[in-house]
């Protein structure tokens, strides 16, 4: 009989449920709940929605009105940082910062309030591993004598529990002679400090998004003149020299 | 000593309602409880399946004669436990879970409580209840509590009684 159902047969079943279904199952019985709720599921469940070939994608346009209860004041300052289908927001209002996380399929969300206004930031959110249970959000305010230009859309790449942005040296954006180029500003999540900075091929005039290919930092980059996006990637982690390039993908007609 | 007369190695299963069922030993080693009792050199006699009763354990072999006589393509593989598992009820599905946990059988288990999830889908808590046979330990209060909390999840749930 089905209630001879093993707790591991039944996590089973259940994290192939709809987000919405497991919701309303918690009412079935407390046992049912507890298991529902626990990180171990929580984890599970999300690694089979991640592998499922039914993901969706919200996209969401710059002038969105969000449904929520923000204030009509609030400024969004940018969209569009999610982690494992949770969005994270940070609207700016005139004295403040509020942090907003909103997760769709649950339609849970929760707020953090920060009492500084927080201008020209770079951001990151998500998990240091996926086995981690905590989500972090790093903002960096740039200090005005700082000699870095930060692209404030740059959402932040993590790798090896340290996060880069992808930055030009103020001194150098109006370099011609393309001598100079972007360099990776870091954050170090376990040790909580600023990082090292790491030299890019990319010259400050090309833009350029960094990631992770086959296991290694890489930057993707235009190069407008010949019409190419170039492909790199750092084969040995911070050693300039290792930067190899890839490929050269034409830009589409 | 099959081996050496060139005839496939056949097995016998023995349900817990003492059911005698034979079966290719190359598509019974698909249960990796199984496959381990062959292995371990106890599969000479007839094996006997505790927990499986008669008609679920013919259904298994059915789908064990079906898979395994497919070639290695997925695709293939998959359409055949769709239809194989197309026409089941929840009381069949659910002896099947438990017989493919039982043997070990990772394939069938994931088809089969994919399918449970599918036919789960938009049904009412009390529909749940009946046919896992779950006792509601919630007092009134603290399933009004649990209900309120996430209301928006009741709405579009299949009509039911007890709901």
């Amino acid at each position: 009989m089905i209630q001879q159902l093993h707790v591991d047969v039944l996590e089973e079943i259940l994290s192939k449920l709809h987000v919405k279904d497991l919701l309303r199952f918690k009412s079935v019985s407390k046992k049912w709940n507890s298991i529902i709720s626990t990180q171990y599921f929580i984890n599970l469940h999300l690694k089979k929605s991640i592998s499922s070939a039914s993901r969706h994608l919200i996209l969401v346009r710059d002038d969105i009105k969000v449904e929520l209860t923000w204030p009509e004041e609030a400024i969004i300052y940018f969209l569009g940082i999610s982690s494992d289908g949770i969005i994270c927001h940070i609207i700016n209002y005139n004295a403040r910062t509020t942090i907003c996380m909103l997760n769709p399929a649950t339609r849970v969300s929760k707020t953090v309030n920060v009492n500084n206004k927080i201008n020209n930031i770079i951001s990151w959110f998500g998990r240091e591993s996926s086995d981690d249970d905590v989500y972090k959000v790093v903002l960096g305010v740039m200090a005005h004598e700082h000699q870095l230009a930060f692209d404030f859309y740059e959402h932040g790449t993590l790798f090896n529990g340290i996060v880069h942005w992808l930055v030009t040296r103020a001194d150098t954006v109006m370099d011609l002679d393309h001598t100079s180029s972007s360099v990776m500003f870091t954050y170090n999540l376990g040790r909580k400090c600023v990082g090292e900075i790491i030299p890019t091929p990319v010259n400050p005039q090309k833009r350029g998004i960094i990631g992770v290919i086959d296991g290694c930092m890489s930057v993707v980059c235009e190069d407008c003149s010949r019409e190419i996006y170039e492909v790199w990637v750092m084969k040995e982690y911070g050693i300039k020299e290792s930067w190899t390039k890839l490929m050269n993908i034409p830009e589409p007609p | 000593m099959a081996a050496e007369t060139g005839t496939p190695t056949t097995l016998t299963l023995k349900s817990n309602d003492d059911e005698l069922f034979s079966v290719a030993e190359s598509a019974a080693i698909l249960s990796v409880t199984i496959r381990n009792m062959v292995e371990d050199g106890c599969a000479g006699g007839v094996i006997p399946l505790d927990n499986v009763d008669g008609k679920t354990l013919a259904s298994v072999i059915t789908y064990m004669n079906g898979i395994s006589a497919i070639p290695a393509d997925e695709e293939k593989k998959k359409s055949y436990r769709d239809k194989f598992l197309s026409d089941k009820d929840f009381e069949t599905l659910a002896d099947m879970v438990l017989a493919a946990n039982y043997l070990n059988m990772s394939c069938l288990m994931d088809a089969v409580s994919a399918k449970i999830a599918q036919v789960m889908e938009k049904k009412s808590v009390g529909w749940v209840r009946r046919k896992f046979g779950i006792e509601n330990d919630y007092t009134p209060e603290e399933e009004a509590a649990v209900k309120e909390e996430h209301k928006w999840t009741f709405e579009g749930v299949e009509t039911d009684d007890d709901n």
